[in-house]
């Protein structure tokens, strides 16, 4: 049997799951979002509307912390048995120390096989990946094609996203290279890539309205129509404008899925509201 | 047979200097804009004046006519300026290599200056200086051609070149409109005038008696005109701070009714040094070095009302660029070590747009002064202070276009001009610097970015004018974009609805308000709720900009 592991980075939401018809295969292991001294578990203790309504209404930053190897061990030995399969999914190893936990945990098994992967990603980057491992574990693929699926998606994965602020990223350590564009006088609107795993500066704009156009062209410019086979657009609070973009993205990629999310409390933590991003993947 | 000899050329050029002088405040007035900005015969006289400066110890015509085309090229300020510099480097190459010339030498050369002129500049206008100046050149070779001797020959000159200019409103409709005659041809017109008077040995008028400059400002030009870019004094290397004894250089107008400038010359006097009274019995423009500028703005108000004040002290300035230019260009963000590959420098009016610009990775700021018209000399010493590989200057008004190409032919480093004729523009531009970018590139994207802006400016009318079809009150505020008069309204609220409205903003588009110097931020943040209101589909941004002058730099993107 092969099971897929995950995070709460990879904002999987229930009903994603069942639609796939994985909801059984999938475990998600939580990160935990602190505000202040209060901890809570993402996705489990800490639901997304209530997530944002703290953010907007708390003064303090929320920090967020990875899950410890020993919550791995006990969620691989829970869901498998020996001679069992696991892939372990995970967020981007430079944008966070799961990956790392996950690896350790895996260490610890010498009875079955784990397979411990950095997507690089994050997100429905993330979670459009696992969903797609676990879709091609229920048909009953073996782990080498799996992974070799997983592989494909992280290299045709493109992330562009559009931040509000840089301080949510700055102040939680994940800007990256974009380092540079902190501070500075003008109300700049950074257009966002993640690449290699971590946030790289596209294009500096100035404008919300234009800087979600430049991020519409700049995808346009580098995946042409026929290119392109599934995407995802996030958001953080601003569900009205993701639904624009989504209808703009149907436009250009006629027939292709384009699921739309809110960002989770993690993930949303360190970009903060107002963002809006896509993710999609090429062939 | 009297010949030219370069002692005669440079007692006319001293003589065609007097009569602009006089004439300043008159010409500067011909300005087609009711606007205190770019003044046409200061900057010819800035230009001339450092022409004549760059002659030391040469004789022959040759020579002297080489010496002052380079001074002129260094010293251009504004379009006008730039243009008389190209006359003076034709006629130098057309009296290359003779010790004196004759009639027909100097009417030839006189064609090579009118040449050189023209084809400096990209677009040519008929019924601007190059009209007066080719048929002054015309003239002159008609009338040496008969065998007339060289008062003769330039005599001719001289009617030919005032029977154009007589033309130049025929030619050109804001000139008609204006009822005026070329600003640029007039101050042409007059030197002409002033250096026959020494070429016919009469006595000129004595120069205006130049401002008594700080025994500390050494070697560097005299202030001459309330307008002018004292600023470029202020920033020259040879200052020593302890002998600034006063250290507030205070700039100012006063508008009102039957003013007198003798009597404001008196009162400001006692004040301080550098005085310079310059007007009408309307409008006088004040420049003074004060250790006290609140008594001088209480004399003027006795006086009319104040406008476009501005106080800067000179001994932190001096301080702060004497520091700079110790660190080197390392203090204003290039690398401290190695070349840089590419450094933007820009010319800006404004502490907000200094700083934004800074910030955006500028690398120095030329300041503009109060008419925005830094001299082609300035620009290079900026492109050769920033010590990178490959500059990039943005010059940032229109009258600072062909002075910043002529700065870059003056230097060895190469230059690319970015054609931004407003700051805001330089601010988009700005935006996208990426030093890892080869020039070329980085300067197509400022250059795309930079067309992408509409700018408008929001200034206040100085005198009653014509413009444009439309009847202009002094104190009205003008909307102007690219030349053209966009709306003209009683009050700065209304004025700006109909600026912004002008510039065809949309769904979604930026609106950028810079406030300039005169206004308070509270003032201006109260203008962003009212656009914001009105434009609800926009994004409105506002900005300190700081600039003299203009109350308001809008842009749309």
């Amino acid at each position: 049997m092969i099971h897929i592991v995950t995070d709460s980075t990879s904002d999987l939401t229930p009903q994603l799951l069942q639609e796939a018809g994985v909801e059984d295969l999938v475990h998600i292991v939580p990160l935990t979002v602190h505000f202040g001294d209060e901890e809570y578990r993402d996705g489990v203790d800490l639901s997304r509307e209530r997530f944002y309504q703290m953010l907007t209404q708390r003064e303090e930053m929320p920090r967020t912390s990875q899950p410890s190897p020993a919550a791995f061990v006990d969620v691989y030995r829970q869901i498998s048995q020996p001679g069992d399969t696991i892939l372990s999914l995970h967020l981007s190893s430079k944008l966070s120390g799961t990956h790392q936990s996950a690896a350790l945990a895996s260490r610890q098994f010498e009875d079955r096989e784990i397979e411990v992967v950095d997507t690089r990603s994050v997100s429905l980057g993330l979670g459009l990946i696992v969903l797609e491992a676990a879709k091609a574990a229920k048909e009953g693929r073996g782990k080498q094609e799996i992974l070799a699926e997983v592989r494909r998606r992280i290299a045709s994965l493109r992330t562009l996203f559009v931040v509000d602020t840089l301080e949510y990223l700055h102040k939680n350590g994940r800007i990256g290279k974009a380092q540079a564009l902190v501070g500075g006088l003008l109300n700049v609107k950074p257009l966002l890539a993640l690449e290699d795993g971590i946030v790289a500066p596209v294009e500096k704009v100035r404008g919300k309205a234009k800087a979600r156009e430049r991020m519409l062209e700049r995808l346009f410019e580098e995946v042409p129509p026929q290119s392109l086979e599934m995407g995802a657009v996030l958001h953080a609070a601003a569900a009205s404008d993701a639904q624009e973009v989504a209808e703009r993205l149907q436009e250009r990629y006629p027939g292709r899925r384009f699921y739309v999310e809110e960002l989770g409390p993690t993930v949303g933590t360190h970009v903060g509201p107002g963002t809006l991003g896509v993710v999609v993947f090429g062939r | 047979m009297k010949r030219l000899t370069g002692a005669l050329v440079v007692e006319m050029a001293t003589a065609a200097l007097s009569y602009l002088q006089q004439n300043e405040a008159r010409i500067n007035a011909l300005n087609v804009f009711p606007v205190p900005d770019g003044d046409t015969a200061s900057n010819m006289i800035l230009t001339l004046r450092a022409a004549i400066d760059a002659v030391r110890e040469q004789r022959s015509l040759a020579e002297v006519a080489e010496a002052m085309a380079h001074g002129a090229l260094r010293g251009a300020r504004g379009n006008s300026g730039t243009i008389l510099s190209q006359f003076f480097y034709g006629f130098h190459l057309g009296v290359r290599g003779l010790e004196v010339a004759d009639a027909l030498q100097m009417a030839k050369a006189f064609a090579e200056a009118a040449k050189a002129a023209y084809s400096a500049v990209h677009d040519p206008r008929e019924g601007t200086i190059l009209t007066v100046g080719r048929e002054w050149a015309r003239s002159a070779i008609l009338e040496a051609e008969r065998g007339s001797d060289l008062i003769g020959v330039f005599e001719a000159a001289l009617r030919g070149a005032q029977a154009a200019l007589d033309e130049t409103p025929k030619l050109l409709d804001i000139l008609e409109e204006a009822g005026v005659v070329d600003a640029g041809g007039e101050g042409f017109v007059v030197c002409l005038q002033g250096a026959l008077a020494a070429l016919r040995g009469e006595p000129a008028e004595p120069a205006v008696p130049l401002a008594l400059s700080n025994g500390a400002l050494n070697g560097v030009h005299p202030v001459q005109t309330a307008q002018l870019a004292v600023q470029d004094a202020h920033h020259r290397d040879a200052i020593d701070l302890a002998e600034i004894t006063y250290i507030y250089c205070t700039e100012f107008l006063v508008q009102g009714e039957g003013l007198s400038v003798d009597a404001l010359k008196e009162a400001l006097l006692p004040l301080g040094d550098s005085l310079i009274v310059v007007g009408d019995d309307r409008l006088i423009k004040v420049h003074l070095h004060t250790n006290r500028p609140g008594r001088a703005f209480e004399i003027a108000c006795d006086a009319g009302e104040l406008l476009s004040v501005s106080v800067v002290n000179m001994k932190e300035q001096n301080r702060q660029h004497v520091q700079s230019r110790e660190q080197g260009p390392g203090d204003h963000g290039a690398p401290p070590s190695g070349k840089a590959k590419v450094a933007l420098v820009a010319v800006a009016a404004g502490e907000g747009f200094e700083a934004i610009l800074k910030d955006q990775g500028v690398t120095l700021i030329v300041p503009g002064g109060q008419s925005m018209n830094p001299s082609a000399g300035e620009l290079v010493d900026a492109i050769e202070a920033s010590g990178a590989e490959h500059v990039i200057l943005l010059p940032n008004n229109k009258n600072i276009l062909l002075t910043a190409e002529q700065a870059s032919l003056l230097t060895k480093t190469p230059v690319t001009v970015v054609p931004t004729t407003s700051l805001p523009q330089a601010v988009a531009a700005a935006l996208h610097f990426d030093p890892e970018l080869a020039p070329e590139e980085l300067a197509g994207r400022m250059r795309q970015a930079a067309a992408r802006v509409r700018t408008v400016e929001l200034t206040r009318a100085m005198r009653d004018a014509r413009f444009n079809g439309a009847q202009i009150q002094q104190g009205d505020v003008l909307a102007m974009c690219d030349g053209k008069l966009l709306s003209c309204s009683r009050e700065l609220e209304q004025a700006l609805i109909e600026a912004v409205r002008g510039l065809g903003a949309g769904e979604g588009d930026l609106v950028t308000l810079y406030y300039g110097a005169e206004l308070t931020e509270d003032a201006a943040r109260a203008h962003q709720e009212l656009l914001m209101r009105e434009f609800p589909s926009c994004e409105i941004e506002v900005y300190r900009g700081g600039q003299p002058i203009y109350l308001y730099l809008i842009s749309v993107e």
